[in-house]
């Protein structure tokens, strides 16, 4: 009779363990970690390391804090982590219109009228999120000498820098620098290369 | 005699385990708070904005545990936080352009 009770109770323990186990991965719960993961995945995918590393690196460990409450079952503080790294990939995502890049003419420093709307958004971004400023880096292909291509590439940042200004983002959250020719993207060898060398890129400065 | 032995020896065992995340915790969340004062110090956020951030959260996540009684896993995201902010210490300088002595 004791045995009997004894492999009950350990056959009861066992199915529970099991059943348990398989609760606690799955739920909704799981499925809200499951979903941010999935969408920091597809932010890190578009560059959010490389463009908004502080809100990266944030989302990243309040995305491991959050797992760590929720196995261990501490609903609230799961939810307010979860909800922490959310806003950081919203916010990641968001700031990804601070990283773009913008082409330019041989040899010239007036910004298309296509870059308009792009630098637009730009400014509306800045001025939305005032924990960030802004490096307008100014660059050239490798035509013409060093010094011509340092002054090219800083006409370039300050033409940029001036549109930004007039879409309302207070000077002093702009700041330029040049490369002239010493930081290509691609290889000068081509006029392919070339072209994608003549460009303005920015660089998010944390406060 | 052989039960007493057995019960002596998990009580060890789980007083060690207990003892060595409570007591390596607490040194590993002041080493990691030291890291992250001197990235704030030197300003690391601007040349190493991954690794400083990271060192950041994970100290806060380490202290957050650490009030759960939860003392290894406020080790592990200690030594993590240390690991970052001893790299955003590490890091080179923020790179400077040739353009700049050029231009002068």
């Amino acid at each position: 009779m004791k045995g009997r009770i004894i492999v009950a109770v350990v056959a009861f323990a066992a199915v529970a363990l099991l059943v348990g186990c398989g609760a606690v991965t799955s739920g909704p719960s799981y499925d809200a970690l499951n979903a941010a993961k999935a969408d920091f995945e597809k932010a890190t995918a578009l560059g959010m390391k490389q463009c908004t590393p502080v809100e990266y690196a944030i989302a990243e460990a309040e995305l491991e804090f959050a797992e760590h409450h929720l196995n261990e079952l501490k609903i609230d503080r799961f939810r307010e982590h979860l909800a922490k790294a959310n806003e950081m990939i919203a916010e990641g995502v968001d700031k990804l219109k601070l990283c773009k890049v913008i082409y330019f003419d041989f040899d010239k420093y007036a910004i298309k009228p296509v870059y308009y709307p792009v630098l637009y958004h730009m400014a509306d971004t800045m001025l939305r999120y005032s924990d960030v400023n802004v490096e307008i880096q100014g660059h050239t292909c490798d035509i013409g000498t060093e010094k011509y291509n340092c002054w090219l590439g800083q006409k370039r940042a300050d033409a940029v820098k001036e549109t930004l200004v007039i879409y309302e983002v207070p000077e002093s959250r702009l700041s330029t620098v040049s490369w002239g020719e010493y930081m290509p993207a691609e290889s000068n060898a081509t006029e392919a290369g070339r072209m994608k060398n003549r460009r303005v890129e920015f660089d998010i400065i944390y406060k | 005699m052989r039960k007493v032995l057995i019960g002596i020896l998990v009580v060890a065992f789980a007083a060690t385990m207990f003892g060595c995340c409570f007591m390596d915790a607490k040194r590993a969340i002041a080493d990691a708070q030291a890291a992250v004062d001197q990235t704030k110090a030197k300003g690391t956020i601007t040349c190493a904005p991954y690794e400083t951030a990271s060192a950041t959260a994970y100290l806060g996540g380490a202290k957050e545990v650490w009030g759960d009684k939860d003392w290894c896993k406020a080790l592990e995201w200690a030594n993590k936080s240390k690991k970052m902010g001893d790299a955003a210490l590490a890091a080179p300088p923020c790179a400077v352009s040739p353009c700049l002595s050029m231009m002068d």
